[in-house]
């Protein structure tokens, strides 16, 4: 149980430094970052690649919500106009998936190069 | 196997990621950066829309200084003298319209296609033809030689300020779409701001089109249709006025030699039809209070952001309100507590076209006074976003200027003489920061005095009571006919030879009339010395000079209502001579066009049908008559005749030759014309009520306000709008009343104005076409002029302090 909570510990942590990451560096960082920091958390391709996903899916989803709601809908108003249409909601989604996309992508590549690494011990 | 695997998923990311973020660019249009754009830190949800106070350190000040901006988001600047209030301006113009000034100079400059891509080469080439950055650089060149030029110097510095200060994440979103940064900027920039307008104003000539429909046509018929004088004209300078001096002719005492032969296969579009200008000042006899009122409405593209950028400024010597344009220092149109002064163009004709004959097809030289005579050769690079060597284009000048259009031959070419290419010889820059300063008309006289080009119409109301205009610029001393066709090149006596001295430019002051108007017709009587060519507006001024000879006890509500007055003389002219056998034609609609038309008011308002009718039967109307021009306009480009000479022609000689129509056997006559023209509209109409059965004016010619870049998500278009371009309320598609405003000069004075657009540049603000719906409706806003920073400073919503940095 301690062992868990250390490990849920950690990963908080872990997600509070790439959300600093994101605000103030730039937004290629979070994937390096990713890549380099998720070797010493994840051993499974498939969880590495869905945590940092809905992760960062979230953040830029959030975040776009929230700076959009700041001038009533005007950023959302203008990419669904600048798309041919988009429902709003599309925009903040597409934001997020393209966040997600990048961090998760970066968290399987880590968690393949392990495996390469440590080759004769299976991936789980 | 998983090597390899690896290997090539790291590649693909690490390409999307290089591509996300732009450092590849794989399309061939001007897209962003996808992942970088919707970064929500730092791309386009960082919108950068509420700024709080700013504090800014800078060595640009001398003394602490600041700007408090309203709940309009008007920026009220108080500085401790003139130089640190330009220091400021720069800095608020940049902080709202910093993509609007950098695109406006670019595109001026003809370096577009650097952040836009291959789309935009054509318009650039054309930029670079016209020798618009030619213009600049000779501006610059002799600014920089002038006592004052450390006044510009400081605006240039308020620039640059704020772009020093402005991190990545908060550039406009312009710079975000195009993947791009700003420039630092420059006196140059500024001068291709100013060299724009002057395109807009002053850059444009018929000689082609002229020289060809003179060289195609009778030469009695060109002379009936063609006239350059009205029958009825209100000059701006009355006609009553004297001139009471020498003309300067220059050498020469005959017409130059114009081109005899049509030039086939040149590709000559009109520039910015319609665009124009109202002012008046109404004197204090005329007036309920005993005050003068005046009033300016200049009509330009109208755009988002708009053109112009409103702005208080204060120091110590004087307290200004009014408009600017983005890029250039000082108050464009303003009033301050002793005067009003704004402008309209003077559309005297500053552009000439020059035929070169070339000694040889490699263009290097040319044929002057009989002697070969070598051509300048520029260079002119164009850097496409995208590719990385630029374009290179070889301009040759010649001594009338650049060649404007090649010819397929080699043998000759058009070149182009305009005003805007000489260097200045006057503190031009001064005009509008010297006007925020004066206190009496003879001040605002000697102000505008260094003003070059484009030549305008300088009105000014003193709170003393004086009233006035003075026709202000540099003009050529034409002889007659001179400029108004193409001419022969190859002879340096064919030029310029001399300029009218500016005490000879026509002036009105305080006239018995009462008032006085200006609305970009011509600008002095027949009675004038100097041959005054160019292309005049002939309907607008008629309204203005009717409504205002035929009022007294005017107030300013009187003058909201004449600034959006929708009335179209040309219509009500042209109803009044319908035939009566048009009352037969009715069209499927069964709708009774003529009683319909009759009755109507020539009231150009968004919901009637009448003027749709109107304006389709013109158009059948000049289609029918002018149909042996449209034969020649398969060759060649030629002008139609004006509209009032058309109807000229129908009152008063039905049975011209032109009105007949050649492909018939039948001989037409105006009635003939008229009969026609009222059916095809008719049918037309039918046509249009089959479509949409609320056809109206504001669906049939709705107006666009659009951006910069012309992205319809960032502009507003279709709106429904009263006017037409021969109101008053001047409306195009896509130009009209670009600033609206009144200033009734009593104790203490009021102002009211309003723009078709908002003081905020970033599309995401609540100020960036906040204003759009009051001036569609006629609205004013009250300006505030209030000396007191405390009573400003308690009405902000934010501020940006300056303190100063010792260099």
């Amino acid at each position: 149980m301690k062992k868990d909570n250390n490990q849920i510990l950690k990963l908080v942590s872990y997600f509070f430094i790439l959300t600093g990451i994101s605000w103030f560096t730039f937004w290629w960082v979070v994937p390096v970052v990713v890549f380099i920091i998720s070797y010493l958390f994840f051993q499974h391709s498939g969880k590495a690649f869905l945590l940092h996903f809905l992760f960062l899916f979230l953040l830029w989803f959030a975040t776009s919500y929230i700076k959009d709601g700041q001038v009533d809908g005007a950023v959302s108003a203008f990419l669904a106009s600048l798309s041919g249409g988009l429902p709003k909601v599309m925009t903040y989604v597409i934001s997020g998936l393209i966040g997600g996309a990048f961090a998760g992508w970066a968290a399987y590549l880590c968690v393949m190069l392990r495996r390469i690494v440590a080759v004769n011990k299976p991936l789980r | 196997m998983q090597k390899v695997s690896f290997i090539i998923q790291c590649v693909l990311f690490v390409l999307v990621l290089l591509i996300g973020n732009g450092n590849i660019h794989p399309f061939s249009k001007p897209v962003p950066p996808f992942a970088k754009f919707s970064d929500p830190f730092k791309g386009v949800w960082n919108h950068n829309v509420h700024q709080n106070n700013i504090n800014i350190t800078a060595t640009g000040v001398s003394a602490d200084a600041k700007i408090y901006y309203d709940d309009r988001w008007i920026p009220h600047i108080f500085a401790s003298n003139l130089e640190d209030a330009l220091f400021l301006q720069g800095y608020a113009e940049a902080q709202n319209r910093l993509f609007q000034m950098d695109f406006i100079s670019r595109a001026a400059a003809g370096e577009l296609s650097a952040v836009m891509g291959a789309a935009t080469l054509e318009y650039d080439l054309e930029k670079r033809r016209r020798g618009m950055k030619y213009a600049a650089e000779n501006a610059v060149a002799a600014w920089e030689k002038m006592p004052q030029y450390h006044l510009a110097q400081k605006y240039i510095d308020g620039v640059n300020t704020y772009i020093e200060n402005l991190k990545p994440e908060d550039y406009p979103l312009e710079y975000k779409l195009l993947h791009t940064k700003p420039e630092k900027w420059t006196a140059l920039k500024s001068a291709l701001v100013f060299k724009e307008m002057s395109l807009t104003l002053c850059g444009r000539n018929s000689d082609i089109p002229f020289s060809n429909t003179k060289n195609s046509l009778d030469s009695t018929l060109f002379a009936t249709w063609y006239p350059e004088y009205e029958d009825i004209e209100n000059p701006v300078v009355p006609a009553h006025i004297p001139y009471d001096f020498d003309t300067l002719f220059g050498t020469r005492q005959a017409p130059a030699a114009f081109v005899t032969t049509p030039i086939e296969k040149v590709n000559f579009e009109t520039r910015n039809p319609g665009i124009g200008s109202n002012q008046w000042t109404v004197g204090k006899n005329k007036t309920l209070s005993g005050a003068n009122i005046f009033c300016n409405d200049p009509h330009l593209g109208l755009g988002l952001p708009s053109i112009w950028f409103e702005q208080h400024i204060v120091t110590p010597e004087f307290n200004a309100y009014g408009v600017s344009f983005p890029g250039f220092p000082g108050i464009m149109i303003g009033f301050n507590e002793y005067i009003a002064w704004g402008e309209t163009n003077v559309g005297q004709d500053v552009e000439d076209i020059f035929l070169i004959e070339w000694t040889d097809a490699s263009r290097t030289a040319y044929l002057l006074d009989g002697k070969q005579t070598k051509a300048t050769q520029r260079i002119e690079k164009i850097y496409i976003k995208g590719k990385n060597e630029p374009l290179s284009d070889t301009i040759p000048y010649t001594v009338w200027g650049p060649i404007y259009k090649k010819s397929n031959d080699t043998k000759s070419d058009l070149a182009i003489r305009w005003l805007a290419h000489d260097a200045p010889k006057t503190e031009e820059y001064m005009t509008f920061i010297d006007a925020m300063n004066c206190k009496s008309y003879q001040e605002y006289l000697k102000s505008t005095e260094p003003f070059t080009t484009p030549a305008q119409n300088f009105g000014c109301a003193a709170v003393s009571g004086d009233i006035g205009i003075r026709v202000n610029g540099v003009f050529p001393a034409k002889y007659n006919q001179d400029g108004r066709f193409v001419e022969f090149g190859n002879q340096s006596k064919n030029g310029w030879s001399a300029f009218i001295p500016k005490e000879q430019n026509p002036h009105v002051l305080n006239p018995e009339e009462n008032f006085v108007a200006s609305a970009n017709q011509r600008s002095a009587s027949k009675n004038y010395p100097y041959y005054f060519t160019g292309n005049f507006e002939n309907y607008r001024n008629k309204t203005i000079n009717q409504t205002l000879r035929s009022s007294e006890k005017i107030t300013v509500d009187d003058m909201k209502k004449m600034q959006f007055d929708a009335y179209s003389a040309k219509a009500a002219e042209f109803i009044s001579v319908l035939p009566a056998s048009c009352a037969q034609i009715k069209g499927t609609s069964d709708i009774a066009w003529y009683s319909k038309l009759k009755s109507w008011n020539a009231q150009y308002r968004r919901q009637a049908q009448e003027p749709v009718f109107f304006e389709l039967y013109l158009k059948h109307l000049r289609k029918s008559t002018y149909d042996e021009l449209e034969i020649l306009q398969e060759k060649m480009a030629v002008t139609t005749p004006k509209d009032w000479v058309l109807f000229k022609m129908i009152t008063q000689q039905p049975n011209n030759p032109l009105f007949n129509i050649k492909k018939t056997s039948s001989v037409e006559t105006a009635t003939d014309i008229q009969m026609l023209s009222f059916i095809l509209a008719a049918k037309e109409m039918d046509s249009l009520l089959t479509a949409d059965p609320k056809i109206r004016w504001g669906t049939f010619r709705p107006l666009d306000i659009n951006h910069l870049t012309r992205v319809p998500a960032l502009s507003t278009q279709n709106l429904e709008a009263d006017g037409c371009p021969d109101a008053i309320n001047a409306k195009g598609n896509a130009f009209g009343p670009s600033w609206r405003m009144i200033v009734h000069q009593t104790k203490p004075l009021e102002a009211y104005g309003v723009y078709p657009g908002g003081q905020s540049g970033n599309p995401f603000s609540p100020y960036y076409k906040n204003m759009i719906q009051d001036w569609l409706e006629g609205r004013y806003h009250i300006l505030t002029y209030d000396p007191s920073p405390k009573n400003i400073s308690s009405k902000s919503i934010s501020s940006v302090s300056f303190t100063t940095k010792k260099s």
